[in-house]
């Protein structure tokens, strides 16, 4: 064994029985020497904003490989990995799960759940990563359970069931740690489930509360479902939300109701659906909603991360929370009561030209579909999607993987059938058109976008933030690429041969910064050259 | 939920089998839904969400063939065709349903609807002369310089040898009448703008947003970097030339589509 062999694998060691004591001793008053990730949007503000500084617009052109992790998981990677004290936890495909040395890329352990044979799920096996709390991990899986694992060696500590996946639920969310509960959304609006967030106690796996996305005909809310359209009328809830302490807050995007295309069958805005909901985080009572996208015919869910800041809007302070939605709308909303600030469009739009002042799409023509089909803009992956979104508070911008592509939409009734896709439409591609990506910059304030960078082709690539002045952003052609935050000029890129579908993250460790993301089956991790 | 998905997602269909001779004495299994009504039901959403996009919404075809003649190109039995939407077929645009998680459950239940469809054989086929096609393809059509089949013929255009299979006869028409409307994708005309204003014409192989991979029209590959050029000109225009009627008459396209319709992939 050489000499660095020795002295690597001995910090290996440091490392892992570090997960035991807590954080490794900063060295530096800068920076710090070690630092976590350790939520799927990086902080309860859900901004994906990093403060580390070490990689900047200055340096990040040297930026190398530092080791690459394979997976051997077929499948499509949507998850942000963890790290917490030099251990990296990952999720994958069909519910594998790993704990990673985040220096070197080596694995620790393993886990994968065993999965029922059949499964109702629309739209891949993917997972979007763990939640952490003490030394404990938090995985959804697609059976629709939730389940504890111990973070230093992956054994199962408890597993609940959320709620019956032949009944069409399907989990894919990435838990989120609110105090002593783990918070959970669900899948399955495609199979025309009822969507709900549920709440868990973190040490037990006891349901502490849920609130429904549909509420029964007697609760507000009730009256904008037509007859039992209710019961099957979707509202899914599969993508993290964020959360303000001072508040008290929960925040989570809903989805898309069920039949997604035949609305005749639900008339009525249909409530919760399409919304951003606001909910009390120890009781999870309603607060405030808002809906982006009444009585949706297109699936326009609106789970897409909600990001929380404090921006100055019209010489006053506001605690807002700002989305770019699946439907081709920027909004920033006032957080504490849900009032409308700002909405427009950052892509073009047929079905709606602007927001009134009640808050409402004023709606086109384009809006109507039928038997007869309609095109539409944006088409059914909308102006955006799952793919993370990022805020820097320092350039005030708000950054998003954007799709410009349209749509001819139909739409025929449909029997609900349990366990069966209720969609009641279809949708066709435009021939010839195929459309196209770009990242883009937004500000909040005005809603106006600030720049953009165009791909070739409709992207699903999330996006980090660091305080340096740098976004990291991926595309559908397998580049992870860094951009000035202010300008949006492209400063690096890595080729990493696979679609990117997932978010980047970034950690300190052992005074060095590191940025990962997954790639096709592999976890790739980049970082400056050692002792420079 | 996330239909990017559903959009790229292909459950299913575009049918031709391979029949496994090996597998003949087997007892192949049978659709457990024939005739069910829930799932025929079932079997149609399912066909409207994943394979309308190339079979067209009333399965007559549009890309993809005509699945409403009754007449299989590679094999009729419901476990052929349920093979091949599980499995896709090889070296065509026809995708496996298996790899868009979709169920043994959901191929039956589309295998069912696509029952109900099938009517009298189609007699669109029957016309032309398929001889006088081929004569056509390699003469005065030119559509060899541009095509290959069987490994004769250009490489600017795609491959025909199993185009038979893979397109129906109103898609053909489309594709020569007015090839504009309907390019397939490693075949998207480009034109390179270089800084000192020389321009090459060829097709995009595949690009990003830093670089492109291009066949120009002597056939050779490059890879040319996007900050080397002045402009990318994303051409609208096909490569190939409309074949309106003063090119090809109503019966000499009646041949051409003839010879094509033949062409399976196999030997001959």
């Amino acid at each position: 064994m050489t000499r660095s062999a020795t002295r690597a694998s001995m910090i290996g060691v440091v490392l892992v029985c570090m997960t035991t004591g807590g954080l490794l001793p900063d060295v530096s008053a800068q920076q710090p020497q070690n630092s976590r990730w350790t939520t799927y949007s990086g902080d309860d503000t859900a901004q994906r904003h990093s403060p580390l500084t070490q990689i900047t617009p200055a340096n990040v052109g040297r930026i190398a490989v530092q080791w690459l992790f394979q997976t051997g998981a077929a499948g499509r990677f949507e998850a942000t990995p963890l790290v917490v004290d030099g251990i990296m936890y990952l999720t994958g495909p069909d519910n594998h799960a790993w704990a990673l040395d985040a220096r070197t890329g080596r694995q620790i352990w393993h886990y994968q759940r065993q999965l029922p044979e059949r499964l109702n799920i629309c739209c891949g096996r993917v997972n979007r990563g763990f939640a952490m709390l003490g030394d404990r991990l938090y995985m959804t899986t697609l059976d629709a359970h939730l389940v504890a694992l111990d973070a230093r060696t992956g054994n199962v500590l408890w597993d609940v069931e959320i709620d019956n996946p032949a009944r069409g639920y399907t989990a894919t969310v990435a838990p989120l740690i609110v105090k002593n509960k783990v918070i959970v959304g669900i899948a399955g609006a495609e199979y025309g489930v009822r969507g709900f967030i549920d709440a868990f106690d973190a040490e037990t796996g006891k349901k502490a509360w849920r609130f429904w996305t549909v509420p029964e005909p007697s609760q507000p809310g009730g009256n904008t479902w037509l007859g039992d359209s209710w019961r099957h009328g979707g509202g899914s809830t599969w993508v993290t939300g964020a959360f303000d302490p001072a508040l008290n807050l929960v925040y989570w995007g809903t989805g898309n109701p069920a039949p997604d295309s035949f609305g005749d069958v639900r008339l009525g805005d249909n409530l919760y659906t399409d919304s951003v909901v606001a909910l009390d985080a120890d009781t999870g009572q309603l607060r405030w909603h808002y809906q982006f996208t009444p009585h949706d015919v297109h699936d326009w869910d609106a789970v897409q991360v909600p990001i929380l800041a404090d921006l100055a809007i019209g010489g006053a302070q506001r605690k807002v929370l700002m989305t770019a939605n699946r439907n081709g709308f920027f909004y920033t909303l006032d957080r504490t009561d849900g009032t409308l600030l700002r909405a427009r469009p950052f892509v073009r739009t047929t079905w709606a030209q602007e927001v009134g002042r009640d808050g409402r799409p004023i709606l086109l023509e384009a809006n109507q579909i039928g038997a007869a089909g309609t095109v539409t803009c944006p088409d059914v992956g909308g102006g955006t999607n799952w793919m993370s979104p990022s805020f820097n508070p320092g350039t005030g911008l708000f950054y998003v993987t954007t799709r410009e592509v349209c749509a001819k939409f139909y739409a025929f009734p449909q029997q609900f059938l349990e366990g069966h896709v209720y969609w009641g439409g279809a949708v066709e591609s435009i021939p010839g058109e195929p459309g196209y990506g770009a990242l883009k910059a937004i500000d909040p304030v005005t809603g106006l976008v600030r720049w953009e960078f165009k791909y070739p082709k409709p992207s699903f690539g999330g996006t980090l933030s660091t305080a340096s002045g740098l976004v990291f952003a991926g595309e559908e052609d397998g580049n992870l690429m860094a951009f000035d935050a202010a300008s949006g000029k492209n400063l690096w890129r890595l080729q990493t041969g696979a679609g990117l579908r997932a978010a980047p993250m970034t950690y300190m460790l052992n005074g060095r910064q590191y940025v990962v993301v997954a790639a096709g089956g592999t976890v790739v991790s980049l970082a400056l050259p050692e002792g420079r | 939920m996330h239909k990017a998905t559903w959009s790229t997602m292909t459950l299913v269909a575009g049918l031709a089998v391979c029949a496994l001779p090996g597998l003949a004495q087997q007892a192949e299994p049978t659709n457990p839904f024939q005739g069910n009504a829930e799932a025929i039901e079932q079997g149609q959403q399912l066909f409207r969400l994943s394979c309308a996009s190339c079979h067209g919404l009333n399965a007559k075809g549009l890309r993809g063939p005509d699945l409403t003649t009754g007449q299989w190109t590679r094999g009729g039995t419901d476990a052929q065709l349920f093979r091949v939407i599980m499995s896709g077929i090889a070296g065509t645009d026809m995708p496996g349903a298996r790899n868009s998680d979709a169920t043994d459950d959901q191929g039956w239940a589309l295998v069912a609807y696509l029952r109900t469809l099938s009517g009298a054989a189609s007699t669109e086929d029957a016309r032309g002369n398929e001889q006088n096609g081929e004569t056509l393809f390699w003469g005065k059509a030119t559509c060899g310089q541009c095509h290959m089949v069987r490994g004769r013929g250009g490489r600017l255009g795609p491959d025909l040898s199993r185009i038979g299979t893979a397109r129906s006869r109103t898609a053909l028409i489309t594709e020569i009448r007015t090839p504009s409307t309907s390019m397939t994708p490693g075949f998207r005309p480009v034109t390179l703008v270089a800084r000192d204003g020389r321009r090459t014409r060829g097709v995009r192989k595949n690009e990003d947003p830093f670089s492109l991979q291009v066949m120009d029209s002597s056939e050779r590959i490059l890879s040319v970097d996007r900050s080397d050029l002045r402009e990318v000109i994303e051409d609208t225009r096909s490569l190939m030339p409309d074949y309106g009627a003063e090119r090809l008459t109503d019966s000499e396209l009646d041949d051409l589509i003839r010879y094509l319709r033949s062409l399976s992939g196999r030997a001959g």
